[in-house]
């Protein structure tokens, strides 16, 4: 996140000026107080100063990984929007073999831009982006739709469990959030698919293939995506679940435009991924 | 010997020959070409006396007419072998997707030190 200049409490000017944060005034900063970030209506707290320092060193050190293929229409407005919050360098598009100009438009906002030569699938990009964010060291990994159907400030309300360390992976659910939008067999899909997952997971998550997501440096080190198409939301929750992670949902919004109503999964794709998370126990 | 039996055998004696000729230009690997003539071959001993061999199989087996469990059995081992098919091609799926991200983030670093160093 963009914290070069804040605005903050007096006492911890001297604090903030160690860890080289400039102090200014304007109203679009994020504010730090004792012992909180604060920044578009979502709280980052702790109860101590060094949890505070903690606090800080996580929201600067959190990539964003777009995965995005031909998304020329969107890819520009939804970087538009993350570069608000996040500096270019903390952004990662995933072109995943677009034949449109996704790239070119990515890489003319100068964020990091690395491509597939050939269409691999959701899993694939996610799998690249979070292996480079780690690469990069990062200490909390957002991933975010590329085709406009998330808001940034929901990222922030889902980054907020993992930035606080309370949980280890956080996922925006559309189901406890606004769902007026969704059309009904979106809905019955989904719930299917929460079935099949929370069986494998022996955990229930109510909106398991949300793209809206965070993860710990810690957490996902320890999945091995083995890069399927749109199976991967699920198989992110099973094994991080395996991995004793700590998964917990935050409430998001759906945005359904008719652009993003076609894309996306549907029953084949569900069909899929129920047969994927079966064979899992056949692989290696 | 039915008419039947006469096609079986041709084909398979075709099909002996043509994987020999696969194998003989490099296109097949010799374990593959064991495999595949071995199992052409029990093929044709099936073909030469299909029923006398299925009701062997239905004394052991104890299934329907002779023939059903040969039938039975063939459709069997060919669904393994598609099984056994599926994982062979995911498992290439796979290696191509590392493939794609390895050569992706080679470039990407590249790319990070030319602008390093203008």
């Amino acid at each position: 996140m963009r914290l070069e200049k804040v605005r903050c409490e007096e006492s911890l000017t001297s604090f903030l000026t160690t860890l080289g944060i400039d102090i200014e005034d304007g109203e679009n900063l994020p504010f730090v107080g004792e012992y909180f970030v604060e920044f578009k209506g979502v709280k980052y707290e702790g109860k101590s100063l060094d949890e505070l320092e903690n606090i800080i060193m996580n929201l600067l050190g959190t990539y964003v990984v777009v995965p995005a293929y031909n998304e020329e229409k969107t890819i520009g407005k939804v970087l538009d929007e993350l570069l608000e919050v996040f500096p270019p360098d903390r952004i990662i598009v995933v072109n995943d073999g677009s034949s449109d100009r996704t790239e070119k438009i990515a890489k003319s906002k100068g964020v990091n831009v690395i491509t597939h030569l050939i269409n691999r699938g959701l899993g694939g990009a996610l799998g690249t982006g979070i292996a480079y964010a780690l690469k990069k060291n990062a200490r909390i990994i957002v991933t975010f739709d590329a085709d406009g159907q998330h808001l940034v400030e929901d990222a922030l309300r889902v980054m907020k469990p993992v930035v606080e360390e309370k949980a280890d992976l956080a996922i925006g659910s559309r189901l406890k959030g606004d769902i007026s939008q969704m059309p009904l067999i979106k809905r019955i899909g989904n719930f299917g698919l929460n079935v099949i997952t929370a069986f494998f997971a022996m955990k229930y998550i109510s909106d398991t293939q949300s793209g809206l997501r965070a993860i710990s440096a810690k957490c996902a080190e320890k999945i091995r995506i083995t890069c399927d198409r749109y199976a991967v939301s699920s198989e992110i929750i099973v094994k991080a679940s395996k991995n004793k992670c700590r998964i917990v949902e935050v409430p998001i919004k759906a945005i359904y435009t008719e652009y993003s109503i076609k894309k996306g999964t549907n029953i084949m794709e569900g069909i899929k991924i129920a047969l994927n998370l079966l064979l899992d126990a056949f692989r290696r | 010997m039915y008419t039947i039996q006469y096609i079986a055998l041709f084909t398979i004696l075709g099909l002996i020959i043509y994987v020999f000729l696969k194998f003989r230009s490099q296109k097949l690997e010799l374990s593959d070409f064991i495999a595949w003539e071995l199992f052409l071959v029990i093929l044709l001993i099936v073909s030469l006396a299909p029923v006398e061999i299925s009701m062997k199989i239905k004394r052991i087996l104890g299934l329907g007419r002779g023939l059903d469990a040969l039938f039975v059995s063939m459709i069997g081992l060919a669904y393994l072998l598609m099984f056994k098919l599926y994982l062979d091609i995911d498992k290439i799926e796979r290696e191509i997707t590392d493939l794609n991200r390895e050569i992706g983030i080679k470039l990407k670093e590249i790319e990070d030190l030319l602008k390093r160093k203008p």
